[in-house]
């Protein structure tokens, strides 16, 4: 989970993404960023994120964003 | 039957009325009648292209919920691995259904909208080389043939990826479409969760229908004494804008810009607050744009579900494909984080703007509307961190109040040029406007440039004054994240002052609002 959120920080610097649980909600995210996350989790993870699964649930926090990818990389 | 008319309130009183009296299993067949009366009033032969179209959709939709329940069954007692394969056959196969039901919906959208368009600029092509022309159909578009159709795709979108379940009853279904509220002009409301509370059973819940009526009373307010009184000015100007010079323009622009958003978001208000009458609440579409301090802000907060729209349908499945996540990951690389994710991000965001220009009508103003605003995106995201630390670096505090009243300055500007790309005649006219609303005026400038003698000016600019204040009381409740409306507060006060206020708006409108021949008739959105 560590290591996720440095490559969160990565990819947007500047967010406490480790107590943040709103982040698209209230605006922090943007889509720009959104795709910008899913294409370094495609790098890093080798996991790629499908558009149905852009919902707000999915984004608003680290840890919601880090069970998406596991549920995806055991898919 | 517009809504702005003494037929549509003897019309939705009459629904109400027998909405709430029948059984409430059978409120959703008065939606449904209601709806074929209402589409039916603009003309039949409508009703039978939307009825055509709601079939072949509901034909696909059931196959694709086939497909859907096979996948289910298939996918019990097996490991994730086959899991994933069976979904991945499964989507294939729900890929062929989709593609035909998008081609069969998008069509009939481009038979209707654009065929004109395209035949006029084949037509020009064949001008240079073979001398013969191809005659223009003249087809008439349906009415709200771009919210239902858009309306539909997402059906089928949302059915393709499994998100909803498809409606089995096809008479359900086109009450769905049909609903009169959101047909004409939107909100273009997703099935889930619309057709949910539409087919719920209702009673009658006092509290929600009166903020119904007040809503109702506010869309008048901002449609019939406001938009439609300053319109003239705008509609003389532009048919002859060669005629005219200088800033005028820049005069247009502005209560152009007045003008579309108490049209637009007037007709919301009104179908919102209808909606409510019956016990169904529709999606709000704008939420104060021209509070906005940049465009996209701006965007997010005008004409809301058609962004929703075409940022789930268009953006993310462009950006997300494996080409542009390449090209995102490439461009980070080479050019950082911010850059390089922006400029990898230009080419789907120009794509969305021109879908979005396309989809008010095929034309080349409403396409250069779209580039134009495309491209404001893109320097916006591109911008965007250079000028946060530059504005660090001068200490400026951009949380400021004044210095948010600049930003909105700004969007307001942006957004006005681009209101004068969209009105033209022709391209060549709106950068005529553009160019020329920075220059010396020829001609001097009297009153009567100014179509509306000076106490009708005085009269909108005191409605207007009215309008800023309301909103400037809803958007401070917003940023104070107090969750209550401006209706909620008026539903607080005594009954002499709710009174008082109902029968000031009423009057307002009755009195003040424009009315007559070619007044009130239609709305901008309605023609798209």
């Amino acid at each position: 989970m560590n290591e996720f959120i440095e490559m969160l920080k990565r990819v947007k610097p500047g967010i406490d993404f480790e107590h943040e649980t709103a982040l698209v909600d209230d605006g922090l995210l943007e889509s720009l960023d959104i795709i910008s996350i899913i294409s370094e989790v495609s790098e890093v993870y080798g996991v790629w994120i499908p558009s149905d699964e852009i919902i707000p649930d999915n984004f608003n926090s680290a840890e919601a964003m880090y069970e998406l990818v596991q549920d995806l990389k055991e898919e | 039957m517009s809504v702005v008319s003494y037929s549509f309130l003897l019309f939705l009183l009459i629904v109400c009325l027998v909405y709430y009296i029948i059984p409430k299993k059978w409120q959703w067949v008065v939606l449904l009648a209601a709806g074929i009366v209402f589409y039916a009033a603009a003309g039949v032969s409508y009703l039978a292209v939307v009825g055509l179209t709601a079939l072949v959709v509901y034909g696909c939709s059931l196959l694709m919920q086939k497909n859907l329940d096979q996948q289910a069954l298939l996918l019990q007692d097996v490991d994730r691995k086959a899991a994933r394969k069976i979904k991945n056959e499964m989507k294939q196969k729900r890929k062929r259904v989709l593609v035909c039901g998008l081609i069969v919906v998008i069509g009939i959208l481009v038979l209707f909208k654009g065929s004109d368009f395209l035949i006029e600029n084949v037509n020009v092509l064949l001008s240079h080389t073979v001398h013969r022309q191809i005659s223009a159909w003249k087809l008439i578009a349906p009415l709200g043939i771009s919210f239902y159709s858009f309306m539909m795709i997402a059906y089928l979108v949302d059915l393709y990826h499994g998100k909803i379940n498809a409606q089995k009853n096809f008479l359900k279904y086109l009450t769905y479409v049909l609903y009169f509220p959101h047909i004409t002009q939107g909100p273009i409301g997703r099935y889930d969760p619309l057709g949910t509370e539409m087919f719920a059973e209702h009673r009658f819940d006092y509290d929600m229908f009166r903020k119904g009526i007040w809503l109702m009373i506010w869309g008048y307010f901002k449609k019939l004494v406001i938009a439609d009184r300053i319109a003239p000015f705008v509609s003389t100007v532009i048919k002859n804008a060669p005629d005219y010079s200088g800033p005028i323009f820049l005069v247009i622009g502005i209560v152009y810009s007045i003008q579309i958003y108490c049209d637009f978001s007037g007709c919301m208000d009104i179908v919102r607050g209808s909606s409510e009458c019956l016990g169904i609440r529709l999606k709000e579409n704008f939420r104060r744009p021209y509070f906005s301090r940049n465009m996209p802000e701006f965007w997010r907060r005008w004409h809301i579900s058609l962004g929703e729209f075409f940022r789930e349908n268009v953006f993310y499945p462009v950006s997300t494909s494996a080409l542009f996540l390449k090209l995102n990951t490439a461009g980070r690389k080479r050019f950082g984080n911010e850059w390089g994710r922006n400029i990898a991000s230009c080419l789907p965001i120009l794509c969305v703007w021109i879908l979005t220009g396309v989809w008010h009508g095929a034309n080349w103003n409403y396409i250069g509307w779209g580039v134009y605003h495309g491209i404001l995106i893109c320097l916006s995201a591109m911008f965007e961190q250079p000028i946060k630390k530059l504005m660090e670096k001068a200490k400026i505090n951009t949380d400021h109040m004044a210095f948010q009243v600049f930003q909105m300055l700004r969007t307001f500007f942006l957004c006005l040029i681009g209101r004068l790309i969209f009105l033209g005649n022709g391209l060549s006219d709106s950068f005529y406007m553009i160019g020329s609303a920075f220059s010396r005026p020829q001609a001097a400038y009297t009153m009567k440039l100014f179509v509306l003698r000076r106490k009708e000016w005085a009269f909108a600019l005191v409605c207007m004054l009215l309008l800023l204040a309301v909103s400037i009381a809803q958007e401070i409740l917003e940023r104070r994240g107090i969750n209550m409306t401006i209706r909620d507060w008026l539903g607080n006060r005594n009954v002499i002052f709710r009174g008082a206020v109902l029968l000031a708006g009423i009057l307002l409108i009755l009195c003040f609002g424009i009315y007559g021949a070619g007044a009130g008739a239609t709305f901008i959105y309605e023609q798209f």
